[in-house]
């Protein structure tokens, strides 16, 4: 948490950034402190990312997905999951291409009827020389498996894996939560999913929203840091992340002007102010309490694919007592949430982040952005990634 | 204004690109003379292009263009057009993304409500921060604009503009000269436009073409030049080109034969041999002086949009001495002329680039290329553009 590590040279890099943001065009030596961040194209290594809703592996069905430019093959064996890498180790083909399982706990590669054990990975056969000599020799790579909160995660990396509660946002495997959520492709880099969400002012595209339209939410047009001490930074032990109050410690921007034009945030005489933190987290999740509604809270994933692509997770979850209400709630999220929020609101958010995909390749963003005072919350995020990031994803 | 450059120190060089021409694998060195073309991927930089015609802005809607790899966004502020750059200065994205204008001369960017003048560029208000440090310092490029002709010119580039006269044709500038075109994104790199637009013998593919049939004009199968002189270099000051006299320096050929077959170009008893001259200019436009009849001038602009595009700018002129006959070429040109020579007749040579542009990527074709005499001309044109332009459009 903030304060205790106030030393001269952290008051000294605070200035910095301060006067970077400022004006930015004297001070570009700031951005080396997220130089690891920059080189993350893929995504952080040695890290739980989801990867499927439990309800996606409801059978026996193998089912495939690429993550952090990985091919990865999951299937339920006995009820629990299990994930090897979707390629056979003889002529490397992905095993999805024609899905071949003759017995519950084994996948035969179509090509050549190499059979490997599902949990784990072991070569058990060959079907075209039965007996073949790398039986037992061979194996492919299997990932480590958690299933939590409706939610399969998978371990991408080559370290004993870290407990699951270091990688997800702070209550999220609370016992008396009530999860559901979908989840989507996008066409752009992970890291600009993960800024648009956190990002305090980008809230500006939402005022036309069907969610500020049809409920009573109340969003202003931006939210601009108080003071350098706006954003806590929370480096562990447990989950590493940023976290704006943003009911605290931002200033909400109801009007503005441009000459004699006066821009503002929808008002309503009953409406609910939304949103009352907004937080950030490793590898790539973000947490929003108090939205869509004050009950409610919202997280979000943006788990790369590739470097060009992310897989949107948008789960919504409520505390319950009983399972009844947990019933009640999913109900309320398939028939009311999810197209006035989940599609209706975070629409805007994914066609933002494909515009952002141009302006960070071709206009080379990366190199020529500009980033203003309520960036803060930005840089923040894009320092604490670098320094407690476990690796940066690379293929090889 | 033209001068033949048939001088002492000129004719050497001549005499190398005439062997060259007859036996190019021996003279291979020649091609050093155009070196600085080889590398205009993306055009000539520090020079003025059509952004787009002056129709194209009638009411005070920005409209965005993408021209030598460069986004730009133009708009028309009390009756002038101005220039900016299509991204904000802030994180890149389009401005053009979606389009936000809030008072007759700003424009505001969508994402977090950055504001700039339109006429410099300059930042002037944050919709989401009002008052941000960044006012008055932050601005995005801002592109020098001259309307004239009915063409909106925009001067890409970072020198001080010289005047447009030095960048188009002769004579296009002529107060009683009435101009009207359309324009088309087209498939294929700028300098294969403009090579198939000058090359005399092209005019090959063009002997079944609609204006031969709706019109008294007769093309033959090629113009070949009679000496080494049938070309005029104009090398200013004012204007830079090659000028091909083709009336007068070139030999039509209007029948040839295989064997017993032979090959004719359309003849009729009342004919005419149209397209007595026509010219290459800097930075990327060709001049037909009596084309398609007598009394008309053709003007075609290549302008790079990118590497394996460009766009095309059909123009049509006539010399004209009141507003009706003005009026009345207009007319005609869009009901007559567009549909017998923009799509009849110049679609021929749209099909021609887009073959071309497999042929100079896949086929290697600016290093496998082998030239003939009459291609003379081609080399000229690109010597010329080596010699007088003033930059090389690189982006990065």
């Amino acid at each position: 948490m903030p304060g205790e590590s106030d030393t001269a040279s952290v008051k000294a890099e605070q200035r910095e950034l301060e006067a970077f943001l400022d004006d930015p065009s004297g001070h570009q030596q700031v951005k080396h402190a997220w130089r690891p961040y920059l080189e993350a194209k893929l995504g952080f290594r040695n890290h739980w990312y989801p990867v499927l809703f439990s309800h996606d592996l409801d059978g026996d069905t193998p089912k495939p997905v690429q993550v952090l430019g990985e091919r990865v093959l999951l299937r339920r064996v006995d009820g629990q999951v299990h994930a090897v890498e979707d390629r056979c180790a003889h002529r490397r083909v992905p095993f999805s291409a024609k899905l071949e399982c003759y017995t519950q706990d084994t996948v035969t590669c179509w090509y050549h009827g190499f059979t490997y054990n599902f949990c784990n990975g072991k070569l058990v056969q060959v079907l075209t020389e039965p007996g073949c000599a790398l039986i037992g020799k061979m194996a492919i790579k299997t990932y480590p498996v958690q299933e939590v909160q409706g939610m399969i995660f998978v371990f991408v990396g080559d370290r004993e894996p870290s407990a699951i509660q270091e990688d997800v946002p702070p209550g999220l495997l609370d016992a008396d939560l009530a999860t559901r959520g979908i989840r989507r492709e996008v066409k752009s880099n992970w890291r600009l999913g993960t800024e648009n969400g956190f990002d305090t002012t980008h809230i500006y595209i939402h005022r036309h929203s069907k969610l500020i339209k049809t409920t009573d939410a109340l969003l202003p047009l931006g939210l601009v840091p108080t003071s350098k001490h706006s954003m806590d930074i929370v480096e562990g032990p447990g989950p590493k992340g940023v976290i704006d109050k943003l009911a605290n410690n931002y200033v909400p921007v109801f009007d503005s002007t441009i000459g004699e034009v006066t821009v503002s945030a929808q008002l309503k005489p009953n409406g609910k102010a939304v949103a009352s933190s907004v937080s950030v987290w490793l590898p790539c999740v973000l947490r929003v309490e108090g939205f869509p509604a004050p009950e409610i809270t919202q997280f979000e994933w943006y788990v790369p694919i590739d470097e060009k692509n992310h897989m949107y997770w948008q789960v919504l979850a409520k505390k319950i007592n009983t399972p009844e209400e947990a019933v009640a709630f999913q109900a309320e999220v398939d028939s009311h949430w999810e197209e006035v929020a989940l599609r209706g609101f975070n629409d805007d958010d994914v066609w933002a982040r494909e515009a952002l995909e141009d302006a960070y390749t071709e206009g080379e963003g990366w190199a020529k952005e500009r980033l203003f005072k309520p960036d803060m919350c930005i840089v923040e995020w894009r320092k604490l990634a670098s320094k407690h990031n476990r690796g940066i994803q690379r293929l090889t | 204004m033209s001068s033949e450059s048939g001088t002492g120190e000129a004719k050497p060089e001549q005499g190398e690109v005439k062997a060259f021409l007859d036996e190019p694998d021996k003279h291979q060195r020649v091609k050093e003379g155009w070196r600085p073309y080889l590398e205009a991927k993306l055009g000539f930089r520090n020079h003025w292009y059509p952004a787009m015609f002056a129709y194209e802005l009638t009411g005070d809607e920005p409209k965005a263009v993408k021209m030598l790899g460069e986004r730009l966004i133009l708009r028309r502020v009390d009756g002038r057009v101005y220039a900016l750059e299509d991204r904000c200065a802030h994180r890149r994205v389009l401005l053009s993304a979606k389009v936000e204008c809030y008072t007759k001369d700003t424009i505001t960017c969508w994402y977090h409500g950055f504001t700039y003048n339109f006429r410099d560029g300059k930042l002037v208000q944050v919709l989401t921060e009002p008052g941000c440090a960044l006012i008055g310092k932050l601005s995005i490029k801002s592109y020098p604009v001259q309307e004239a002709q009915g063409l909106v010119f925009v001067f890409i580039g970072d020198i001080d503009p010289p005047p447009l006269q030095d960048d188009v044709p002769p004579g296009f500038l002529d107060s009683e000269l009435v101009v009207t075109g359309v324009r088309r994104d087209i498939k294929g790199n700028w300098r294969l436009a403009s090579e198939n637009g000058f090359d005399t013998t092209h005019i090959y593919i063009h002997r079944h073409s609609k204006v031969l049939t709706a019109t008294d004009a007769i093309l033959p199968l090629g113009f070949i030049p009679q000496d080494r002189h049938s070309m005029i270099l104009v090398e200013g000051p004012g204007p830079k080109g090659v000028v091909d006299k083709l009336a007068n320096n070139y030999i039509p050929v209007f029948e040839s034969g295989i064997n017993d077959v032979k090959v004719s170009a359309a003849m009729r008893p009342h004919g005419q041999v149209v397209a007595p001259e026509v010219s290459s200019w800097l930075p990327c436009v060709l001049k037909l002086q009596a084309f398609p009849i007598p009394e008309l001038f053709v003007f075609e602009w290549y302008v790079p949009i990118e590497e394996d595009t460009h766009w095309y700018y059909q123009v049509l002129g006539k010399k004209v001495s009141t507003d009706e006959e003005a009026a009345a070429f207009r007319t005609e040109a869009h009901s007559f002329w567009a549909d017998v020579l923009w799509r009849g007749f110049n679609d021929q040579d749209v099909s021609a680039r887009e073959a071309l542009e497999d042929a100079y990527t896949e086929g290697e074709g600016w290093t496998k290329e082998r030239l003939y005499r009459p291609d003379m001309c081609i080399i000229e044109w690109r010597k010329i553009a080596s010699k007088y332009n003033r930059g090389i459009q690189k982006l990065r």
